[in-house]
């Protein structure tokens, strides 16, 4: 448990080094060696080559390398050399990342900690399609999916990103984005055929005469059911069908426009009832145009999802979201802004043990927002403040501004800091929630009172090329979370939520890049999480400060991406997490194998061992009859003509 | 816990400091420029490891292998800059230009330039055994590698039949990497 001295010791400690940092850094001018940069480029793969943007017009990806945060990229390439079959599992190539399976269809994932089945604090971006669901801020990850062939690449940002994407970005955001439909011409049929895993994928790709690119997609899956400690087979077997379509239009250099939707369905096994449905669609348009000075964006979607558990509750919500920005440049500021507003019908049939109360929502949130990047000294000294106004149903106005400095030393050292103020608004089982459902009177029920929860997060980062082949980013960061969600007792002693939880996370992020040879990369990542939070004395939280997640202290991973003669590709990844706290989960080391081979140019096939080395271990959950992970062998064939 | 990382942070850090402040301060120049031509000019070093030439294109294991630019040239000192002092399989490599209008001989490697668009059949009927590169729009027969601009990246496509028809062997990571191949590998 951390005192109060403590957490100022904390905040003394950034004070120390950021000061001391911000004057020397106005002191130096710093240095671009274009050249030398450009002389590297030989040494780059054709696919390199290809995913090199070759104007600052689009800024977006130049923007990410350089940008004050802690940010890790996971491209098209990792994904494909990692064998991974759901965006999930591709998750787990971020090393700033917690992925925990929960079931054979459910994930924890988080940021910075505070893991669990239900994490609040980290927002999910599909396309600029927020995915996460009112319910409880978190992210139902067995519908969020695309062919993952299509997937262009996933951003993942640790830390607070609220400012440019809003409430819920509190400890982390994922912005998955697909592939421009110019990118996926053509036929691709895959196909994966193993132990755990069975799944087909067809993707359709062309041009009009017009000169618009289009796509369509269909891909079909089924993955066996996990097992319990030992060894029994647990009813969680899980099979999808989606299909979708993406229509870019990129003929006007001044303007283009996307036009991109999805249809989805899946069900999933359960012991005592029917199997769990699950059923969507959704259809996003967003449309660009360059300024004379600067860009505007306006971007719109509508969404369904319906989620039936047979015997326990049904979901079924549906969205409308419309949001624009516009950029432009007066002087040495580089300024965005924006704003959206965003209505969503929530509608729940409550079974017996919980209720949602209303059963019919109407949740609204708008917002504006404005951020000023300031070239204090031209390419090396940028200033960036912002500040965002959320407005939502439960809590009102939340404002959220953020502050950073970014030092580029020279074209291969950077570094930056920042300090931001992030929430979490209610959703609804913070307030809405009744244990047992009415009639029944309720054990627990949602706070009435229930408000945002609050961060304020100090963190300190590098990036840099350290030797010609060798790039490192690393972060810092401390956190001070108030307001986290607590149980309290009111005097008819039903138990309900409240904001009295608070204390800090803090730790290290860590990942590096090694070129070792032309054809032999190695990629290495480490984070340590700390989290020392209290709660009052006369809490009544059933799990104490558990109930905030259950995060490993150390993670670690090794991913080596091997070219070999006769167009193989070796491909390996052993990653370290170590033990839960609570409920205790062991440690686990899992190696994961790739063996990939394209006989002919238009064919590939890939022969992958996932958790090699161990026939199951759990990654989360209480050891009752948790679910846990088995090995995985399966075959992947790819056909692209 | 909290004592470890009071030293723990500041050492980190500092760490962190002095090694990017030892780094020499060189001169500030421009960065707005574009990578175009940089990054066509590092693919065509790279596409001479992905071909292979017909026998005897070559006396010995170390003769150079011919970079050309026939027409008004784009690269301008890049291309030096880029490819200069490499070599690909042993060989090292030459750069040889071309005025507009003028017959390119004694290349392995062509960028035709699209100055070059009147007379391209003809200039391409004179060649034998080159690998020719282009960036036109749209892309022209003869052309084996044509570079396109894709969503502010460079990407390229390949005639495989001009390919076959020059007797060029073109590996199958060179096509798996092209957005289109058009024709059939041989």
């Amino acid at each position: 448990m951390i005192s109060r001295n403590d957490k100022k010791h904390g905040i003394s400690i950034f004070k120390q080094l950021l000061i001391p940092t911000v004057i020397s850094m106005s002191l130096l001018t710093q240095a671009h060696g274009n050249m030398a940069e450009r002389s590297k480029l030989v040494e780059l793969s054709l696919e390199d080559l290809g995913d090199i943007e070759i104007t600052s017009v689009s800024k977006s990806s130049q923007k990410l390398r350089e940008a004050a945060a802690s940010i890790y990229v996971i491209t098209q390439e990792e994904i494909r050399r990692s064998g991974a079959t759901s965006i999930p599992e591709a998750l787990r190539l971020a090393p700033n990342l917690q992925v925990a399976h929960t079931a054979s269809n459910a994930y924890a994932i988080s940021s910075r900690g505070f893991n669990t089945t239900t994490t609040n604090k980290l927002l999910v971006l599909l396309d600029g399609r927020s995915v996460y669901t009112p319910l409880y801020s978190g992210v139902f990850w067995d519908v969020q999916d695309t062919l993952m062939e299509d997937i262009e690449r996933i951003e993942v940002i640790s830390g607070p990103g609220a400012t440019l994407w809003g409430a819920n970005a509190v400890n982390g955001v994922i912005n998955i984005i697909t592939r421009n439909a110019a990118d996926t011409q053509g036929t691709l049929v895959t196909t994966a055929l193993g132990s755990e895993e069975k799944g087909i994928g067809v993707r359709q790709g062309g041009k009009t005469t017009g000169g618009m690119d289009y796509r369509f997609y269909a891909k079909q899956f089924d993955r066996g059911a996990s097992v319990n400690a030992a060894g029994g087979v647990l009813q969680d077997s899980w099979k999808g069908a989606q299909g979708g379509f993406r229509i870019d239009n990129s003929s006007d250099k001044q303007q283009t426009w996307t036009l991109q939707g999805d249809l989805y369905s899946g069900s999933s096994e359960q012991r005592l009832n029917d199997d769990r449905r699950v059923e969507g669609a959704n259809l996003l348009g967003r449309w660009n145009r360059k300024l004379d000075n600067g860009h505007v964006q306006v971007k719109t979607y509508i969404d369904h999802t319906k989620r039936e558990y047979p015997g326990s509750w049904s979901e079924s919500l549906d969205t409308i979201d419309i949001d624009a920005q516009h950029q432009f440049r007066v002087g040495q500021h580089e300024i965005l802004w924006g704003g959206g507003y965003r209505y969503a019908d929530d509608k729940v049939q409550n079974g017996l043990t919980f209720a949602f109360l209303p059963e019919h929502a109407h949740l609204k949130n708008a917002n504006l927002f404005v951020q000023d990047q300031i070239d204090l000294i031209a390419n090396t000294l940028k200033l960036s403040l912002g500040t965002k106004f959320e407005h939502n149903n439960y809590s009102g106005l939340d404002i959220q501004p953020d502050a950073r400095l970014s030092w580029s030393v020279n074209d291969k050292h950077q570094l930056w800091g920042g300090i931001s103020h992030a929430v979490r608004a209610p959703s609804r089982i913070d307030r809405d929630i009744y244990a047992p459902a009415p009639p029944a009177s309720p054990f627990l029920a949602g706070g009435s009172n229930f408000t945002s929860e609050v961060l304020t997060a100090y963190q300190l980062g590098y990036r840099g090329q350290l030797a010609s082949r060798f790039t490192l980013s690393t972060t810092i960061f401390y956190n001070d979370y108030k307001k986290i969600r607590s149980i309290e007792r009111d005097s008819g002693g039903v138990l309900f939520f409240a904001n009295r939880m608070e204390g800090t996370g803090q730790g290290v992020e860590l990942w590096g890049d090694l070129q070792l040879t032309q054809s032999w990369r190695v990629h290495m990542g480490y984070v340590y999480i700390e989290k020392h939070l209290t709660l009052p004395a006369d809490n009544y939280n059933p799990a104490g400060v558990a109930a905030e997640g259950n995060d490993p202290k150390h993670q670690f991973s090794l991913q080596s991406s091997l070219n070999l003669p006769y167009n193989i590709e070796f491909d390996s990844m052993v990653r370290y997490i170590s033990a839960l706290p609570s409920p205790a989960v062991p440690s686990y080391t899992a190696f994961n194998f790739r063996l990939g081979w394209k006989p002919t140019p238009k064919w590939g096939l890939a022969l992958v061992a996932q958790n090699l080395f161990d026939n199951q271990h759990p990654e989360f959950g209480t050891a009752n009859n948790r679910s846990e992970v088995e090995r995985s062998i399966f075959i992947k064939s790819t056909w692209k003509f | 816990m909290l004592h470890t990382h009071r030293v723990v942070f500041p050492v980190f850090v500092s760490c962190l400091m002095l090694g990017t402040l030892s780094q020499s301060v060189a001169q500030n120049t421009p960065t707005e420029e574009s990578l175009e031509y940089s990054v066509k000019a590092a693919y065509l070093f790279k596409f001479g490891s992905f071909v292979e030439w017909p026998p005897n294109t070559f006396l010995e294991p170390t003769s150079p292998l011919m970079v050309g630019v026939v027409g008004e040239d784009p690269f301008g000192i890049k291309l030096e800059q880029i490819i200069q002092g490499h070599t690909i399989n042993g060989r090292p490599l030459v750069i040889r230009r071309f005025n507009h209008g003028q017959q390119p001989q004694d290349v392995h490697i062509l960028f035709i330039s699209k100055s070059e668009q009147q007379n391209l059949n003809a200039m391409i009927a004179g060649l034998n055994g080159v690998l020719t590169i282009g960036e036109f729009e749209p892309s022209l027969p003869g052309v084996m590698i044509n570079f396109t601009l894709n969503n502010n990246k460079v990407r390229f496509d390949v005639d495989l039949d001009a390919v076959n028809r020059a007797e060029l062997k073109i590996s199958s990571k060179l096509l798996s990497v092209a957005r289109n191949v058009r024709g059939k590998v041989q």
